[in-house]
């Protein structure tokens, strides 16, 4: 078993390699690599499952919730060998494997752990509904209904860029309880099965043509009051735990496979001798790039590391505004370095065209980059708000 | 060729060390005192060199053997970083560096010669102000002499009696001593008033140390070492000029306001520390490189240079804009800054050739099986 060597980081690290290439070997990578869509849904519910099998599917779980409890170290390896071995991803299941506990364990029943927790490794998909057509980055303004019917809460409202939702089977579902006081102070926390009469997904289209996130429409959606997550009108606290399950390990996964991609790319460039090659302005353009990724890959290490006591850190946003606007640049570069041909439509894995506009999703979610940088100033420069 | 540090601190250990350094600064080089440096109405210059030395700052990184704590790199950056935080004035990067660089390449009696003098205060280095790139010149050799002429960094060092200047030959490196008579420094006049650049011009100059480099590998050890400190002094000096331009937004009001709490003005504070701190992520990866004795260190310490020092060049530019009318005059700081980022720029070598080199580098690496993107943890 892998998860016997876990005192020994060198015996483990090289159980998970010789695991990984056995399991999904690289030459097969391009089996996950290309499918979108429902298929991708179940080519990375078969991923997790075959994880499940050794351990490895939720392994930084409490013991108590069917993990094991592995700390940070661990977690770097695995995530630095799947990424490694381009094994299949795991964004499917972003929101069940990191923001469902990040906010049941903390804040939620006992009933509700038993209920919900050990459905995410069986491939339970969740979505998260918080952002709305008028509650972007003012996320606690959300005009989302929900109104007390004896043991149900009656929701109305419509949620958007609810990132996997035409898939999902439950919601982590932000709601007005109260209209009447502070907009933070009226918000509560549901778990919404997406199945419930009322409850309709609209895809949306990016300009890539590609759909990871829906609009959410709830008409008349009854809820169980026991689907409540901590107290009533306590929901933006709980909302809080659900974004800062965010930080950190999230984004290590996609710099980690960031980088084995980018380097990647310089390969098939030099095995093709691509024409960008001969330009030295586009070569020393690579290689700043290379060096920011790389940076951006320490500054994670350096995040992880930090303590969480509560303090602000500006970290975070750092990381998020440095990694998004650079996979930004790699995508505009890409389309140059290839030129006229970029723009014909190319269905191979990350495109350049096709990353390049997919790119610009990241600078906004998670926290507008906009948002980022009033943090940085406000809460880590301490410069007044006006 | 780098056999990396004897000697490793915890996180806690660093930071004290950290603070350590930067209290003496914040109290002894403070920005008035470097204003008045500036004119040389005071002695500031010696005044950090004979506080460095007696506070063991020049033995931070050098090998218990040479005297040294056995710091390494980390050493060097956490030093560098800080003089360059308070624009210390003095040749520390040159003497820190080529010290580093003789610990690994010159033998016990050069050692000795060379680098107990440095630690009890009594010598310093100068090195070429262009190591590598174009604009690099040879000196000759005959005999055991050189002549020839070349422009070096620091000279002045502080009051040092003894300042030895490392100059390269063919195939080879000699220090001389600059004596006044057979090698002569003349000053030359530069921006950067807080670092000394020479013309030093030998005329059979005995050679007092020679370090063959028939295969160019030395060479690029000193440059590793250069790029490294430039990198950190450059991350430093952003980092303080940003600090102290945002502290200034903050006392500034016009419309009856503070300047500060206007979000066009925040919003561009927030990107300099963002340049800052990538840059600083990428120097941890030089000298994490450098301690373990990667094959990689040489490209990515260039990396950090070039990186660092054009976020320098930005941060100091547009700290001069964020200060409205007063930053571009004399009497206040951000003019400190953009000539040492300005200077950092062009040291060692321009960043166009360095990232050129990285590429090759960066190739060499692929055709021998490595990514050069192993990260230990």
């Amino acid at each position: 078993m892998i998860l016997d060597l876990k005192d020994d980081l060198k015996a483990f690290r090289e159980a998970v390699r010789a695991w990984v290439h056995e399991t999904a070997p690289p030459e097969r990578a391009h089996e996950w690599h290309i499918p979108k869509g429902p298929e991708l849904v179940d080519i990375q519910r078969w991923w997790l499952a075959e994880r499940h099998k050794v351990g490895l599917a939720i392994p930084n779980w409490p013991v108590d919730y069917g993990g094991a409890g592995l700390g940070l170290e661990h977690m770097i390896i695995i995530t630095d060998e799947f990424a490694r071995a381009r094994s299949p991803g795991n964004d499917m299941f972003v929101i069940s494997m990191n923001h469902v506990p990040g906010t049941l364990i903390p804040h939620g029943s006992e009933a509700q752990k038993k209920r919900y927790l050990p459905g995410v490794p069986a491939g339970e998909l969740w979505c998260q509904g918080f952002s709305e057509p008028g509650a972007g980055s003012d996320l606690a303004s959300l005009k989302t209904r929900a109104v007390r019917d004896g043991d149900h809460y009656v929701i109305n409202g419509q949620k958007i860029w609810s990132t996997n939702s035409m898939y999902a089977s439950q919601c982590l579902l932000l709601v007005r309880t109260d209209p009447t006081v502070k907009k933070h102070a009226g918000i509560s926390y549901l778990i919404m099965d997406m199945n419930s009469p009322g409850v309709e997904v609209r895809p949306i289209r990016k300009s890539n043509g590609a759909s990871n996130f829906g609009e959410i429409f709830m008409t008349d959606v009854r809820i169980p009051v026991e689907n409540l997550i901590g107290a009533e009108n306590n929901g933006w606290a709980v909302s809080q735990s659900t974004l800062s399950s965010e930080r950190g390990v999230l984004s290590f996964d996609g710099a980690e496979r960031d980088m084995m991609f980018l380097t990647d790319i310089y390969k098939q460039a030099r095995s093709d001798k691509a024409a960008w090659l001969d330009d030295p302005e586009m070569r020393r353009e690579f290689i700043t790039m290379f060096a920011e990724m790389q940076a951006s890959r320490q500054q994670l290490r350096a995040l992880l590391q930090e303590p969480h006591d509560g303090g602000f850190s500006m970290t975070p946003s750092l990381v998020k505004m440095a990694r998004t606007t650079l996979n930004n640049r790699i995508g505009a570069f890409r389309s140059r370095a290839e030129g006229v041909t970029s723009q014909y439509h190319d269905h191979t894995y990350r495109a350049p065209m096709y990353e390049f506009l997919e790119t610009f999703g990241s600078v906004i979610s998670g926290g507008s980059n906009e948002i980022q940088r009033n943090l940085i100033a406000e809460r880590g420069l301490v410069m007044p708000r006006g | 060729m780098s056999a990396g540090p004897e000697m490793t601190l915890d996180k806690a250990e660093l930071a004290a060390l950290r603070d350590s350094i930067a209290d003496v600064l914040k109290s002894e080089c403070d920005s008035r005192k470097v204003h008045v440096w500036l004119d040389r109405e005071n002695d500031l210059g010696p005044a950090i060199w004979r506080q460095a030395v007696e506070l063991g700052w020049l033995g931070l990184s050098l090998p218990e053997v040479d005297g040294g704590l056995g710091l390494g790199a980390r050493g060097l950056q956490i030093l560098s970083c800080e003089l360059g935080r308070y624009a210390a004035p003095g040749g520390f990067i040159p003497t820190l560096c080529v010290a580093q660089w003789l610990a690994s390449v010159a033998d016990g009696e050069q050692r000795a010669t060379l680098l107990g003098p440095v630690l009890s205060g009594e010598a310093a280095f100068a090195v070429p102000v262009l190591l590598e790139g174009g604009g690099t010149v040879v000196l000759s050799e005959s005999g055991n002499t050189v002549s020839g002429m070349i422009d070096v960094l620091d000279c002045a060092a502080g009051s040092v009696p003894n300042v030895y200047a490392v100059v390269p030959l063919s195939g080879a490196w000699a220090v001389v001593r600059v004596d006044g008579a057979v090698a002569k420094a003349e000053a030359i006049e530069a921006w950067d008033m807080t670092r000394d650049i020479s013309r030093l011009e030998c005329s059979s100059a005995p050679i007092i140390a020679r370090i063959a480099d028939a295969d160019g590998r030395a060479g690029t050890l000193l440059g590793t070492y250069l790029a490294l400190a430039l990198a950190a002094d450059s991350v430093g000096g952003a980092d303080g000029i940003a600090r102290k331009t945002v502290e200034y937004l903050k006392e500034r009001v016009q419309f009856d306001r503070v300047v500060a709490t206007f979000q066009a003005l925040k919003h561009r504070a927030a990107d300099l520390i963002g340049h800052i701190t990538t840059q600083e992520a990428l120097v941890e990866q030089a000298v994490q490189c450098i301690d373990n004795g990667s094959p990689d260190a040489a490209m990515w310490a260039r990396l950090a240079k070039a990186g660092a020092s054009d976020a320098f060049v930005f941060v100091a530019t547009d700290c001069i804009l964020l200060h409205g009318g007063v930053g571009h005059t004399w009497e206040y700081d951000p003019q400190i800054y953009i000539k040492r980022a300005r200077l950092n720029e062009g040291l060692l070598c321009n960043n166009r050739a360095l990232r050129d080199t990285s590429v090759r580098l960066l190739d060499e690496a692929l055709d021998q099986g490595r990514t050069t993107t192993e990260i230990d943890w």
